[in-house]
């Protein structure tokens, strides 16, 4: 199978947890959705493209800082006691917030579009970016340190391979289940270490209204993954570039 | 010798020669015990390889006291590098077995953990040079050292759970704990296991001996019930003076046993009789005593007897390799914590039985730690036997919830009328006391309060009427020579035989395992386990002849002394409750229909919940949490603080403080076992003139300390003290409750 294997850099950035509300608060790496959207924005695409995607990377620390909030309520008229900025005749809220920053975020990220005939194209998409390239929020850019034309190989490890450099990875959570990959960062006295997350993939726009008015909802497909830092075990098969880098594709 | 591979210094060991040790050992706990739930092939491989990591030359170095080299890993963690997982794949174990191995290995020692597993990578190099000329003809061959940890079968800190790994769990607790047991018998130069091959002997010699007194003596139902059934978890009921002791051992037969008892005191007597009575020979070979004051006991029997090692029996006693050791439930059931090392002591109650004895007087916490040690042991495959002269109905409820299988629980009384039961309801005093025992003409009348307190005002009283030369004190609040003093006074009165007349005022210190027969009981109420232990030291085992002879005071419009202190007040006022409308003759299964009805988990829903709670905390500990050092201060809380009393120091300062300077000696370069003696008899100088204080009752007085060294300090608690009352009105730290109504 061939993927396009990305390395890049972000100094502050942002991949926000739906659920969070006073606090932005950040997942530790961006989740498989944001990736696709990136790339399906940098493509062009204007439907979804079935691909997988294998995400990997390490921060520095993390620190709060303040955004400017725009908040605004569906339909709602402007009034000048209440809103800040007015468009057209409804109104807008500005205010200050607290979002969660990822600092020096390094990423391994590799992506296998189910048709393969892509993968050109989505290799030219980031060697020459039709606009600048950002990864979490709008403001979040990203520094492309290496884009490389890989192929993955299903292989039978002979050797445990270990994660890169203090790397940790979204884990599909099957295989940490059935114990083909190590947990590193085990602590005496705790049974399970490494976070489980259920992290938004793709969606289908699901129609609850009726044909004439319709109510669009958008129906996400999640996915059941570990964060951690792991070492792939030897004889277990795992998707391997030609880097010998494991790729945990999903 | 290879002086490249040593495991120990003093004396000089290599590494061959000890793991041959372990490898021994192995065989004779193999032969002992073949049935054992072990991989005998696995723990046999786990003694060859868990050394090795000692090779290294930073170890060696500082072993040979070189050089002490910064950074060196725990030595356990090295010795992986020589685990050849292939090979043992090649020899049928599977995955799990060879990760129970290396876990086994990398954790038998308690150590601080490096991070990760490069940690211990980067320092395999150093294993070369000495491994290099290793020779030894049980290490598989071509053995190679590794370079990475194959982190299928181990990772820093990675270990077997019970919740994830269920029966993985179990099988590593015992190739963990059976190595630890090995490597630490192989250290100290002891057999692992001594069987026992005596006890049953024994016990009919002591028939025997019976049988030349008078000729129609047997063993009772009981003891023939608990004989006949030595596979079985029992609980059993039956009343003071039916030989509970006895059936206990009969139960044991020839197997490893533990006879766990609440109090030192107990322990001290029951291990006196076993020795005096029962096995009477080789009792360093055969029966331990294992509670805080060991070594201390054991000087005792080594002045008795000088061909005894007292290390020797010291440490097999410690290591739990004795047939038969008689112990506190804290130094057995602290495993409940799984602390990081527990395992050999889990391991081992797994082929032995365990009899309990005295259930009724274990605090709710206490039987929480009891009642979940039982699951695990029952869990393991142990046995135990539960003797108690009444039993909590709840504890039966408790013992069910946690899976825990028994034969049903079987009462044994005799129809022997022994106890009529007059109910004051008033305040305990002198004139009732004086009066009444003039109507019933007792000689020996024994009076027991709640408190030190109520003790102290109803013995000056009583003294006052009868003159002091005939009322005796006795309470905890003794130093320990004075209270032995006293108790084997109180002992001595107590005979039957005797015919000394005179009154003992006491506290429910001596509800237990004194073994005392008094004419006249006059007691306050506790509670109805309580009142009933403290009839068995009235009329022990003679039927009655009088119209009352126990008198229990319930408080009337005032409350018994020490309840809400330390006695629970729903419990008191349940038991005064069952006992309206009881007056005279009262049986033996009465008494037990009354505990059994009063101590259910509805009646007594408060304390049953408060069991549970403290169930659920300890098992809501993980696995490992704990170092055994974290567990042994948990205990400090139902343990005691040893202090001198101001009164007492004053009166001997010339010994007290040569014993100090004996502690405080410098012993280097003298005979290890010699220099333990001179401390171990300096310090019983010392705990002679101590009283042992509750530890939260410590906390409320003002102590002095007096430096002994870094360990050990010496608390002198100001305040007067006399043999006939014991310690008088210590100084309290401001806001201290009054000392003597807290304590008994």
């Amino acid at each position: 199978m061939k993927a396009i294997r990305l390395r890049l850099w972000q100094d502050m950035v942002n991949y926000k947890k739906p659920t969070s509300f006073q606090l932005k608060e950040t997942y530790p790496l961006p989740p498989y959705s944001t990736i696709i959207g990136m790339v399906h924005s940098l493509c062009g695409y204007e439907e979804y493209k079935s691909m997988k995607v294998s995400v990997q990377g390490k921060y520095f620390s993390k620190v709060n800082d303040l955004y400017t909030r725009y908040e605004f309520k569906n339909a709602m008229k402007y009034e000048l006691a209440r809103h800040q900025i007015q468009v057209g005749e409804y109104g807008i809220c500005q205010g200050v917030a607290t979002a969660e920053l990822l600092v020096d975020v390094e990423l391994l990220i590799h992506i296998a579009p189910e048709d393969q005939t892509l993968v050109d194209e989505i290799y030219d998409a980031f060697i020459r970016p039709r606009e600048y390239p950002s990864l979490g929020r709008r403001e979040d850019i990203l520094t492309i340190e290496e884009v490389k034309l890989v192929t993955l190989t299903e292989t039978e490890l002979e050797q445990q391979i270990k994660s890169l450099d203090g790397y940790y990875a979204y884990i599909p959570y099957e295989m940490v289940r059935d114990e083909r990959v190590n947990l590193t960062n085990n602590v005496t006295g705790v049974t399970y270490t490494g976070t489980r997350y259920k992290l938004t993939k793709n969606y289908e726009l699901v129609n609850y209204g009726s044909k004439k008015v319709p109510k669009l909802f958008r129906r996400w497909n999640k996915v059941d993954v570990v964060y951690a830092s792991v070492t792939a075990l030897a004889e277990e098969t795992f998707m391997i570039d030609e880097d010998n880098f494991v790729a945990f594709m999903v | 010798m290879d002086e490249n591979a040593l495991a120990k210094s003093a004396p000089k060991e290599d590494i061959q020669t000890h793991t041959d040790n372990l490898l021994k050992n192995v065989n004779l706990l193999k032969e002992l015990y073949p049935n054992l739930k072990v991989d005998w092939g696995l723990l046999h491989w786990a003694c060859v390889y868990h050394d090795l990591g000692k090779l290294h030359f930073k170890f060696q170095d500082r072993i040979k006291g070189i050089k002490h080299h910064p950074g060196e890993i725990p030595h356990g963690l090295l010795s992986l590098a020589m685990i050849d997982h292939k090979a043992l794949k090649n020899m049928g174990y599977d995955r799990n077995a060879i990760k129970l191995l290396y876990q086994a290995v990398a954790y038998h020692h308690d150590r601080k953990m490096p991070f990760q597993n490069e940690e211990i990578e980067k320092e395999f190099a150093g294993l070369y040079p000495n491994f290099a000329s290793f020779e030894y003809d049980k290490l598989p061959e071509k053995l190679k050292i590794a370079t990475e940890i194959n982190q299928r079968y181990f990772s820093v800190n990675k270990r077997f759970y019970e919740e994830r790994d269920k029966d993985l769990f179990f099988e590593f607790i015992m190739l963990e704990g059976l190595l630890n047991r090995m490597d630490y018998a192989a250290s100290a130069g002891i057999p692992v296991e001594t069987p026992n091959d005596f006890l049953s002997a024994s016990m009919d010699e002591l028939m025997c001996s019976w049988q030349e007194v008078d000729e129609n003596t047997n063993w009772n139902d009981l003891q023939i019930y608990m004989r006949n059934k030595p596979d079985k978890n029992l609980i059993v009921i039956a009343q003071t003076g039916m030989g509970k002791t006895e059936a206990g051992l009969l139960w044991l037969g020839n197997a490893k046993g533990f006879f766990t008892l609440p109090l030192k005191s107990a322990i001290n007597a029951i291990y006196k009789r076993i020795s005096e009575k029962i096995v009477r020979e080789k009792m360093d070979e055969r029966v331990g005593l294992l509670h805080s004051d060991t070594y201390i006991k054991y000087l005792e029997q080594g002045e008795k007897d000088e061909s005894i090692s007292l290390d020797t029996y010291y440490t097999k006693t410690r290591q739990l390799s004795l047939p038969l050791t008689i112990c506190t439930l804290d130094q057995l059931f602290n495993f409940v914590f799984r602390y990081r090392g527990f395992e050999q002591k889990l391991a081992t109650l797994s082929y032995s039985k365990v009899i309990i004895d005295e259930v009724q007087m274990y605090s709710p916490e206490l039987i929480a730690y009891l009642v979940l040690g039982l699951h695990y042991i029952t869990r393991m495959e142990g046995k135990f036997a539960i003797l108690t002269a009444t039993l909590p109905t709840l504890f039966l409820d408790l013992l069910r919830e946690q899976d825990i299988i028994f034969e049903p629980a079987q009462i044994f009384t005799n129809d022997i009328i022994r106890h009529s039961l007059k109910v004051l309801d008033e305040d305990i005093n002198s004139k009732d006391i004086v009066d009444i025992s003039k109507q019933y003409g007792g000689k020996k009348i024994l009076v027991i309060c709640n408190t030190i307190k109520s003790a102290l005002k109803l013995y000056h009283q009583l003294a006052q009427v009868a003159g002091k030369q005939q009322v005796w004190l006795l309470h905890s609040h003794f130093t320990k020579e004075d209270r032995s003093i006293k108790e084997s006074h109180i002992m001595e009165m107590g005979k039957r035989e005797n015919t000394q007349c005179g009154i003992w005022v006491a506290t429910q210190i001596v509800e237990a395992s004194l073994d005392i027969d008094f004419d006249l009981l006059f007691t306050e109420l506790s509670d109805l386990n309580g009142l009933f232990q403290r009839m068995g030291r009235c009329y022990r085992n003679r039927i009655l002849d009088m119209e009352y002879n126990c008198f229990v005071f319930t408080g009337g419009n005032k409350r018994c002394s020490g309840v809400g202190a330390f006695i629970d007040k729903k419990v008191h006022n349940c038991s005064k409750e069952s006992l309206v409308g009881i007056d005279g003759i009262i049986t033996e299964g009465q008494k037990i229909a009354m505990v059994e009805e009063l101590y259910t988990k509805e009646k007594l829903s408060d304390y049953y919940r408060n069991i549970k709670e403290n169930i659920d905390y300890v098992k809501s500990i993980n696995e490992y949490e704990f170092s055994k050092t974290d567990v042994n201060n948990k205990f400090r809380s139902i343990d005691t603080v040893s202090v001198i009393p101001r009164g007492v120091y004053n009166k001997y300062p010339v010994e007290i403080n040569e014993a100090i300077n004996i502690l405080k000696a410098d012993y280097s370069g003298v005979d290890k076992s010699e220099a333990r003696v001179h401390r171990a008899s300096a310090r019983r100088i010392i705990a002679e003139q101590t009283v042992d204080i509750p530890f939260y009752l410590a906390q409320k007085i003002i102590l002095k300390k007096i430096y002994i060294n870094a360990y050990e300090q010496l608390s002198i608690a100001e305040c007067e003290y006399n043999s006939q009352e014991g310690i008088i009105k210590p100084d309290m730290k401001t806001g201290g409750e009054d000392f003597s109504s807290h304590s008994f």
